[in-house]
């Protein structure tokens, strides 16, 4: 059979509702997108630590300082799964750590912004956590099986991290004015960031994950969902959402919203945000400084343990 | 809020205070030290094994807290208010942790040797405290065996690997371990109170006696691997620049805690000498410690009385 | 030599331990676990490992955690009281945001019942 034959058997495998293995025959052109889409979505939880892990030390309870640890712990771990994941597609996870850290890879525009205060702390666990999980929740329909096993783990440690934040923002919510405040003027800050997390309306015909269902549901299906889920949610809690265009009309079923500034986006996701510098070249630091942990990991032990 | 290292009692109220301050905010400053390297450690699976150490020693520290908040208000359960109160209120001269233990990461191989050496002796002190006469205290101590146990198997097994080599591992390792070693004895400080402590079992042997057996673990550690120069180096105890109480006051450098050395008699490596000064049992401080308790608690004082 | 064996029920499942056999190399403990536990359909993908090749951690109680971990479950996080004191809090700061949103259940259920409310 052709390259071009079994292609398009392979295509219509996914077109009739199949999973792919790691092991099976895939054509050249579905294995880089599911590898840079998945190797994208671990160093997304890798980077996702570093905003987040600044508030560890400074977190404002033991409780909080705990669960906050244990939340950052788990989106490493995502990552480490995830690696492996993109591993078995072709590429190891020294190189794709290397890549990341020299910028020479992508990972999620929201991880390429500061995290101020508290109130922060409170938009990533609750808006941010709840935007990937409409988003993984949706890639459980992911032609890539070994991606989905591994997305059920990560999205049952999702919602957790969700509840996590909602927890978070519920105490500011009924604090003091200053604690309102704190979370309002997170949500002013990174509801743009948080709109683009979903990426600009695109054109699903010209969408190459769409065509290998590494992806089912567009980036405005999603943005909608998300909508739908959040916004009332903050209006609940008397947070207005700053975008003087949002408003959901009740004859579409549909929210219309205004322009988050796409250039923005752009320029982040290419890796040139408020942090990306900061946070890379503090990573190639470690990295550099620890090259001989690394060299002890992977030498053979002289000595029986 | 009750302040309890204001609460008049009697001195042996103080000295029991001061037990659970020690072993309290020991654990909450190293987990606190170490949480700092969820996300970042060398590699991506121990980040997942270090950030857990990290959590279990702060999760002892809300341990030794509680019973400390029950004991002051002479109730039941503490709620997380007071605790926090005492985890994250306290003026920086009220904590009494041991200088070892806020001391900056500076790499993973002082790391991995102050975590050793941390462990190692908090185990010999929980052992110790299971026979405690105070019940609340030799309770408590099961549990956090049971998770010290596997700080102390992550201690072993890197500390075997890396001095296994390869030849800068190792090096790195030993010169980790000389770093941390001095100020490990601090950990051995006698407590404000101590005589009275032993007197009545609630401290079941003095830390003169705990420091011994923690360094008989130590060196057979350290000559198994082939490290005894750390004990030859590393053995001057609160040696450096300290300070700075609240009011911004330098202590006077003969209050600072110092020595003992360590040597070998016959086969046995003893300490020489005594505590002489005062150190973090006493709420001094050294240089980097004002860095981590304003961190540390900078967002709780902000907001007096939020709940979060 | 022992080998255990590995399988998949279906191709959505993780690999579980179904079993073991005793041969003495890997292709032929391949075949012989075939045999012994795939007969009836019971799996997609099998494998073999030597028993000897599988490390058993040695102190399985400390799988348990023996201090208070809620904070890694969602126990840890009860939300009814606090979406109370959020929901009494916004109505204090008169703070409530009333806009066209998404019928939810609740919504509709709420609109059901009020039709319904003469009879009731």
């Amino acid at each position: 059979m052709s390259y071009e034959a079994r292609t398009r058997a392979f295509k219509a495998r996914i077109d009739g509702g199949e999973r792919i293995e790691a092991t099976d025959w895939m054509p050249d052109e579905y294995r880089h997108a599911a590898l840079a889409f998945i190797e994208m979505h671990a160093n997304s939880e890798i980077m996702g630590a570093l905003p987040e892990r600044e508030w560890i030390a400074r977190a404002p309870s033991l409780r909080r300082k705990l669960s906050l640890t244990s939340k950052v712990q788990d989106e490493v771990g995502h990552g480490h799964m995830l690696y492996r994941v993109a591993e078995d597609l072709g590429k190891p996870r020294e190189k794709m750590i290397d890549d990341l850290i020299h910028g020479r890879t992508k990972f999620h525009n929201v991880f390429h912004y500061p995290t101020e205060t508290w109130g922060d702390i409170a938009v990533i666990g609750y808006l941010i956590d709840g935007a990937a999980l409409v988003t993984q929740r949706a890639l459980l329909e992911c032609s890539y099986a070994p991606y989905v096993r591994v997305l059920k783990r990560i999205c049952a440690e999702e919602s957790l991290h969700q509840r996590h934040g909602e927890d978070i923002v519920l105490e500011l919510c009924a604090g003091s004015d200053a604690q309102r405040e704190m979370f309002q003027d997170a949500v002013n800050r990174w509801w743009r960031p948080v709109m683009h997390f979903f990426g600009p309306p695109s054109k699903p015909d010209r969408d190459v994950l769409l065509h290998w269902g590494l992806k089912t549901r567009t980036n405005e299906q999603l943005r909608q969902q998300f909508l739908s889920t959040y916004v009332p949610k903050l209006w609940d809690l008397g947070i207005d959402v700053p975008d003087p265009d949002l408003a959901y009309d009740e004859a579409t079923g549909e929210w219309a919203w205004g322009d988050p500034g796409w250039e923005e986006f752009w320029r982040v996701v290419k890796g040139d945000g408020p942090m990306t510098e900061t946070r890379l070249a503090w990573r190639r630091w470690m990295s550099e400084g620890h090259g001989w942990v690394r060299d002890t990991l992977a030498a053979p032990a002289r000595t029986a343990a | 809020m009750t302040d309890v290292q204001t609460v008049a009692g009697t001195s042996l109220d103080q000295a029991k205070l001061a037990l659970l301050l020690a072993l309290a905010d020991d654990e909450l400053v190293i987990g606190h030290r170490h949480s700092h390297w969820t996300g970042v450690a060398p590699q991506i699976e121990e980040d997942l094994a270090f950030s857990s150490i990290a959590q279990d020693e702060i999760g002892h520290a809300v341990v030794w807290y509680t019973i400390a908040a029950d004991t002051a208000s002479g109730s039941g359960r503490a709620e997380g208010a007071s605790l926090d109160a005492l985890g994250l209120g306290r003026p920086m001269e009220g904590y009494r942790n041991a200088i070892l233990v806020e001391r900056e990461n500076r790499d993973w191989a002082f790391t991995i040797a102050r975590q050793y050496l941390y462990d190692t002796a908090d185990d010999v002190r929980l052992e110790a405290l299971a026979g405690s006469s105070w019940l609340a205290v030799a309770d408590a101590t099961g549990a956090l065996r049971r998770e010290e146990r596997y700080h102390l198997l992550h201690a072993h097994a890197w500390v075997d690997r890396l001095a296994d080599g390869p030849v800068e591992a190792r090096r790195k390792l030993g010169d980790g371990l000389v770093a941390a070693f001095g100020e490990a004895l601090g950990l051995f400080e006698p407590l404000p109170g101590e005589e009275e402590l032993v007197a009545e079992g609630i401290l079941p042997a003095p830390h003169a006696e705990l420091l011994q057996r923690w360094l008989d673990l130590v060196a057979a550690d350290l000559s198994r691997v082939g490290l005894e120069r750390v004990l030859e180096e590393g053995a001057v105890a609160g040696e450096g620049e300290m300070v700075a109480t609240s009011s911004g006051e330098m202590a006077p450098a003969e209050v600072i805690l110092a020595g003992p050395h360590v040597t070998r008699r016959g086969d046995q490596w003893v300490p020489v000498g005594e505590f002489r000064g005062r150190g973090g049992r006493h709420g001094i401080h050294s240089e980097d410690f004002p860095a981590v308790w304003e961190e540390m608690t900078g967002t709780y004082r902000a907001h007096p009385g939020a709940r979060w | 030599m022992r080998w255990e064996v590995l399988g998949r029920r279906t191709h959505d499942d993780a690999w579980t331990a179904v079993g073991a056999v005793h041969a003495p190399d890997r292709d032929l403990a391949l075949l012989l676990a075939k045999e012994s536990f795939f007969r009836h359909g019971e799996g997609v993908d099998l494998a073999v490992v030597l028993l000897a090749d599988i490390h058993r951690f040695a102190e399985p109680e400390l799988l348990e955690p023996s201090t208070d971990k809620s904070y890694r479950l969602q126990r840890g996080y009860p939300l009814g009281d606090k979406r109370r004191r959020a929901a009494e809090r916004v109505q204090a700061a008169g703070a409530t945001i009333d806009r066209p949103r998404p019928a939810d259940r609740r919504a509709r259920n709420t609109e059901h019942r009020s039709r319904e409310a003469p009879s009731s």
